[in-house]
C-alpha cells in the first residue's frame, strides 16, 4: 500500500517536476528569441524569479539588458514597469504619494497615486545614478514586497522582481549602492559585450522589418506554483556545509578565509548569501533535470551570489582587486568536504 | 521500497569493499613499520650484537606483532556509510544524487520528493561499481620501502666504523657475531658430546665435551674487537677444515662435514664396539662350539680390517686354546686402554684447538707472545695429526683438572692421534718427544720446483690414520706456503705455522738426530 502511493506520488512529482523543466525550456527558447547569447543571464534572471530573489545587471548601455527584462515581462504576462533612475528622482517618484483629490461634491481628501513599484517585474535603469535616498526606497519593497506611505503598508502583487541595472564605466556622479541594498540583491548578473557571431546575429534580428513577436509563455499563477517546488528540492547536510563554508569563507577572521579574502576583504557576505546559494543551486539541479542540489550546482551560482556581497577594505579597492576573483579563489581553495562536517 | 533496497545494497557493497581496501592499506602500512622496527633492531645489531638467527626472529616477531595491530584495528573500524556515497558520488560525478537520497531516506521527517530522488538514487546505483569508487590504493609511505630496505642491508653489512675516526670509535670491545656464532656450535658440539659419551660410559670424553662446553660459552661472551674476532674465528674454521681434510684423507669418514667429523671422534666405534660386543657374547657363560667359532672368525675380522694389534692377537689365541677367560681379560683390558687413549684423544683435540684458539684473540694484539712455546707450536700447527714435536705439545691448558691423566698406565702411542710414532715409554709419561722417533722419508711436489724430499718425524699411529703423513705432508706444505703469501694467515701467526712445518719437516734444525733434508725447494 505504501509502496504504491509512493509510486503514485513518485509518477506524480516527476509529471509536475517534468511540466516545470519544460515550461522553463520554453521560457528560455522564448528569450532567446529576442536576446542574442546571454544564456547565463538569461537564466539567473529565472533562478531569481523562482527563487523570490532579486536581480543586479552590471553592463555598458546597449547590450540588451532593458530589452531582456521587457521581453521577460512579456513572455511571463507579468505587470512591467521601468523606473530611469536619475539624480533627482525622488523616493515618492517610486512608490508612489498620497495626492489631494476633489471628488464631486467639492469635498477634498488624500488619495493614494501608486508609483511604477506596482508592478511585478520592475526594471530599475541605472539604479546607481540616484541618491541614496531614492536607492532605499526600493529597500522595503524587494525585501517586504509592500511599501508603505503615511502609515499604510501597500502589498505588492506577487511574483514581484526588481532587476536593477548599473553602467559600470561612468562612475562620475553615480551613488555606489549602500552595502544593505546590495545584499538584497539574490544575484548580481555581469552582463557581458557579445561575440562577433551573437553581433551578427542581433544587427539580423533587429533590422528585420517585423520584429518577433513573443508569445506568452507562463501567468503569475504558474510561477507561484514553480517557485513552491523549487523550494521543494532537497539539499544533503554536506551541501549546505559546503555553502556555509563558501559564504564564511567570505569573512576576513573567519577559519575558512582564503588569503584574498583575508587581505582585501572588509566585510563578508551575510546569511543572505547562503540563502541564495542553496536557493540558486536548487534552481540550478531543477533546470539540470535533477531533484537534488549538488556541489556543481553551488558552485555554478555561487559568484553571482557571493560577489556583490563582499565588501572590499581600502586596500582592495585601491588595488581593484575584483571580488569575482576572491570568490573564485574561494571556490579554488575550500574543499567540497571535509572530515566530520 | 524497492529503490530504498537499492540503495541499502549499494551501501553494503560499499562497506565491504572499503573494510578490505582499509585492512590491506592497514597491513601494508604496519609491514613498514615493522621494517622501520627491523632497521631500529639491525642499528641495535651494531652496536650491541646479536646472533643471525636471533635478529631475524626479532625482525619476524616486529612485523607479526604490527600486522596483527594493523588487523585488529581494521576489523574494528566500520566506515561511515555516508561517506562513502559521498565519495561514490564524487568519484563518478552523480551530482550528490545517492548521499541526498540515503539521507534523505535515513530521516525520520517525510520529505515531498523523497520517492523521486531515492528512484534516481537507485537508477544511478545500478552502474556504480565499488572497484571504481574504492580503487585499492598503495598507501603512499611504501615508497620508501626499497630504501628502508637497503638502509636495513646497509646497516648489516657495512661496517661504519671503517669511515669514523679512531678517536669516535674508542675501545668499543664488543662480541662479534660470528665469534658468538661459533661459540654457540661449539657449545652444542660439546653438548652432543656429554651426551654421547654419558650414553656409552666414556667418562674423559665426558669431560671434554663439558670443557668444549664452558670454552663454547667463553667464546660467546668474549669482547673482542671484529678484527680480533675474525682471526681466531678464521684460526679456528682453518684447523677444522684441515681436520676434516686429514680425517678424509685417512679414510675415516666419507663426509667431511664438522658433525660427522666430531661425531667419528665421538664414536670410534669400529673396533671398541666390536670388541664390546665380543665380551658381551663372552659375558653369558659358557659358549658353545658354533658360538666359540663366531667369536674366533669375527676376532679374526677384526685382524683382516688391519686393527688386530698384539692384544687382540693374543686374545685370539687364548680363544683358539679355549680360555675363554683369559681371552676375555685380555680384551677387557684392549677396551679400557683403547677407550682411555679415546678419550684423551677427544680431550686433548679440542682442548688444544679451542683454548688456541681463544689465546689468538686475546693475545693478537700482543704479537703472540707466548708463554709456552712448545704448545703454542703445537697449537698453531694444525696438524696434530702429524705429532708435535715439542715437548709438552698437545698438552692440556694449566686450568685442566685431568692433566694427571697423562701419566697414567696406559697411554701409548698407539693409541693417541696426537703423540706421534715416538717410543710408548715416552707417550706414557705424557711428554711426546718426536725429536727422537724416527723419521719417516717423504717425497712429493710442493710447488712447481722439482721433486722434493723431507724427513718428517712423529708419523700419525696406524690405528687412527689409515693414510701416511708421507702422503699428505707436502699437500699440507704447500697450502701453509700457500696461505702464508696470500696473507691468509695473520701476520703474528707465520712464525708459527713456518715453525710448525720446520718442526715437522726439518729433522736437522729441530733435532737432527736421524733424518736429513735432501732437498728442499722453496
Amino acid at each position: 500500500m505504501s509502496s504504491a502511493t509512493d509510486e503514485a506520488r513518485s509518477a506524480e512529482l516527476r509529471q509536475q517536476a517534468e511540466g516545470i523543466r519544460e515550461d522553463l525550456q520554453r521560457l528560455i527558447r522564448e528569450l532567446e528569441k529576442v536576446i542574442v547569447g546571454h544564456r547565463e543571464v538569461i537564466e539567473g534572471i529565472l533562478i531569481c524569479l523562482f527563487c523570490g530573489g532579486h536581480v543586479l545587471l552590471e553592463g555598458v548601455p546597449g547590450l540588451g539588458k532593458t530589452l531582456l527584462v521587457k521581453s521577460l515581462g512579456r513572455v511571463l504576462n507579468l505587470r512591467f514597469s521601468r523606473i530611469q533612475f536619475t539624480p533627482d528622482l525622488m523616493p515618492a517618484d517610486i512608490i508612489g504619494t498620497n495626492v489631494v483629490m476633489e471628488d464631486e461634491s467639492g469635498r477634498k481628501h488624500f488619495e493614494f497615486q501608486r508609483g511604477p513599484i506596482f508592478a511585478q517585474i520592475i526594471l530599475a535603469d541605472e539604479i546607481n545614478r540616484a541618491t541614496p535616498k531614492t536607492q532605499s526606497a526600493l529597500l522595503e519593497a524587494m525585501q517586504e514586497q509592500s511599501v508603505t506611505v503615511a502609515g499604510i503598508a501597500h502589498h505588492l502583487e506577487a511574483p514581484f522582481i526588481v532587476l536593477a541595472t548599473q553602467n559600470p564605466i561612468e562612475m562620475e556622479g553615480t551613488y555606489p549602492l549602500p552595502e544593505a541594498q546590495l545584499d538584497r540583491f539574490f544575484l548580481k548578473l555581469n552582463v557581458t559585450y557579445p561575440s562577433i557571431q551573437q553581433l551578427e546575429e542581433i544587427v539580423e534580428r533587429t533590422t528585420q522589418r517585423d520584429p518577433t513577436a513573443l508569445q506568452n509563455v507562463l501567468d503569475a499563477e504558474r510561477v507561484g506554483e514553480m517557485k513552491e517546488f523549487v523550494r521543494m528540492i532537497p539539499v544533503a547536510a554536506h551541501v549546505k556545509n559546503y555553502a556555509a563554508r563558501l559564504v564564511l569563507a567570505t569573512h576576513p577572521d573567519s577559519p575558512y578565509a582564503t588569503d584574498l579574502a583575508k587581505r582585501y576583504v572588509e566585510y563578508g557576505s551575510s546569511p543572505r548569501g547562503a540563502q541564495s546559494l542553496v536557493l540558486g543551486g536548487k534552481m540550478k539541479a531543477l533546470l539540470g533535470g535533477r531533484y537534488n542540489v549538488s556541489f556543481e550546482d553551488l558552485r555554478a551560482i555561487a559568484i553571482p551570489s557571493l560577489r556583490h556581497r563582499v565588501i572590499l577594505n581600502f586596500e582592495g579597492a585601491a588595488a581593484r582587486i575584483e571580488q569575482a576573483n576572491i570568490v573564485s579563489e574561494i571556490l579554488e581553495k575550500t574543499p567540497e568536504v571535509v572530515r566530520g562536517s | 521500497m524497492e529503490h530504498e533496497e537499492i540503495l541499502q545494497r549499494l551501501v553494503r557493497m560499499l562497506r565491504r569493499r572499503a573494510g578490505w581496501v582499509r585492512r590491506r592499506s592497514s597491513l601494508l602500512q604496519a609491514l613498514f613499520v615493522g621494517l622501520c622496527l627491523c632497521l631500529v633492531l639491525a642499528i641495535w645489531h651494531r652496536f650491541m650484537p646479536l646472533p643471525i638467527s636471533r635478529l631475524v626472529e626479532l625482525g619476524i616477531a616486529a612485523m607479526a606483532a604490527c600486522s596483527i595491530v594493523a588487523l585488529a584495528l581494521g576489523l574494528r573500524s566500520r566506515a561511515d556509510p555516508m561517506s562513502l556515497l559521498i565519495r561514490a558520488d564524487r568519484t563518478l560525478k552523480l551530482r550528490e544524487r545517492l548521499s541526498t537520497a540515503y539521507e534523505l531516506s535515513m530521516s525520520p521527517y517525510p520529505h515531498p520528493l523523497r520517492p523521486i530522488v531515492l528512484q534516481e538514487a537507485a537508477r544511478v546505483a545500478r552502474s556504480v561499481n565499488p572497484f571504481r569508487v574504492i580503487p585499492s590504493a598503495t598507501p603512499r609511505t611504501l615508497r620508501w620501502t626499497p630504501f628502508l630496505l637497503l638502509a636495513i642491508v646497509l646497516v648489516l653489512v657495512v661496517d661504519f666504523r671503517m669511515f669514523l675516526p679512531q678517536s669516535f670509535i674508542g675501545g668499543d670491545e664488543r662480541t662479534s657475531v660470528t665469534l658468538y656464532e661459533q661459540g654457540q656450535q661449539l657449545e652444542r658440539q660439546g653438548k652432543r658430546l656429554e651426551t654421547e659419551a654419558r650414553r656409552r660410559g666414556l667418562e674423559r670424553s665426558m669431560e671434554a665435551g663439558r670443557r668444549m662446553q664452558s670454552l663454547g660459552q667463553r667464546l660467546q661472551n668474549e669482547k673482542v674487537n671484529e678484527r680480533e674476532a675474525m682471526a681466531r674465528v678464521n684460526s679456528l674454521s682453518e684447523y677444522v677444515r684441515n681436520l676434516e681434510e686429514e680425517l678424509k684423507k685417512m679414510a675415516v669418514i666419507e663426509d667431511v662435514s664438522l658433525s660427522n667429523v666430531r661425531e667419528v671422534m665421538v664414536n670410534q666405534a669400529s673396533v671398541s664396539g666390536e670388541v664390546q660386543r665380543l665380551l658381551g657374547m663372552m659375558g653369558r657363560g659358557k659358549l658353545s662350539p658354533g658360538e666359540m667359532r663366531n667369536l674366533q672368525e669375527r676376532l679374526q675380522s677384526l685382524g683382516q680390517q688391519g686393527v688386530l694389534d698384539e692384544r687382540l692377537s693374543e686374545a685370539l689365541n687364548q680363544l683358539r686354546d679355549g680360555d675363554l677367560e683369559g681371552a676375555r681379560e685380555m680384551l677387557e683390558n684392549y677396551l679400557l686402554q683403547d677407550q682411555m687413549a679415546q678419550d684423551f684423544e677427544h680431550l686433548q683435540r679440542a682442548e688444544r684447538a679451542l683454548d688456541r684458539s681463544f689465546e689468538h684473540g686475546h693475545d693478537a694484539g700482543e704479537g703472540m707472545d707466548l708463554e709456552a712455546p712448545g704448545r703454542d707450536s703445537g697449537e698453531d700447527g694444525e696438524y696434530e695429526m702429524a705429532g708435535d714435536p715439542r715437548e709438552g705439545s698437545g698438552g692440556l691448558p694449566d686450568d685442566f683438572e685431568g692433566d694427571d691423566y697423562f701419566g697414567s698406565e696406559g697411554m701409548g702411542s698407539n693409541s693417541s692421534m696426537g703423540a706421534g710414532r715416538g717410543s710408548q715409554s715416552e707417550a706414557s709419561h705424557g711428554h711426546i718427544a718426536e725429536a727422537k722417533s724416527p723419521a719417516s722419508r717423504i717425497t712429493g711436489q710442493t710447488g712447481e720446483g722439482g721433486v722434493r724430499r723431507s724427513y718428517v718425524r712423529a708419523l700419525p699411529l696406524k690405528a687412527d690414520a689409515a693414510i701416511p703423513l708421507e702422503e699428505v705432508i707436502t699437500t699440507y706444505q704447500k697450502r701453509a706456503e700457500e696461505s702464508l703469501l696470500r696473507e691468509e694467515i695473520p701476520p703474528n701467526n707465520r712464525d708459527l705455522v713456518r715453525a710448525y712445518f720446520l718442526a715437522i719437516g726439518l729433522v736437522e734444525e729441530s733435532a737432527g738426530s736421524e733424518g736429513k733434508d735432501e732437498q728442499r725447494d722453496r
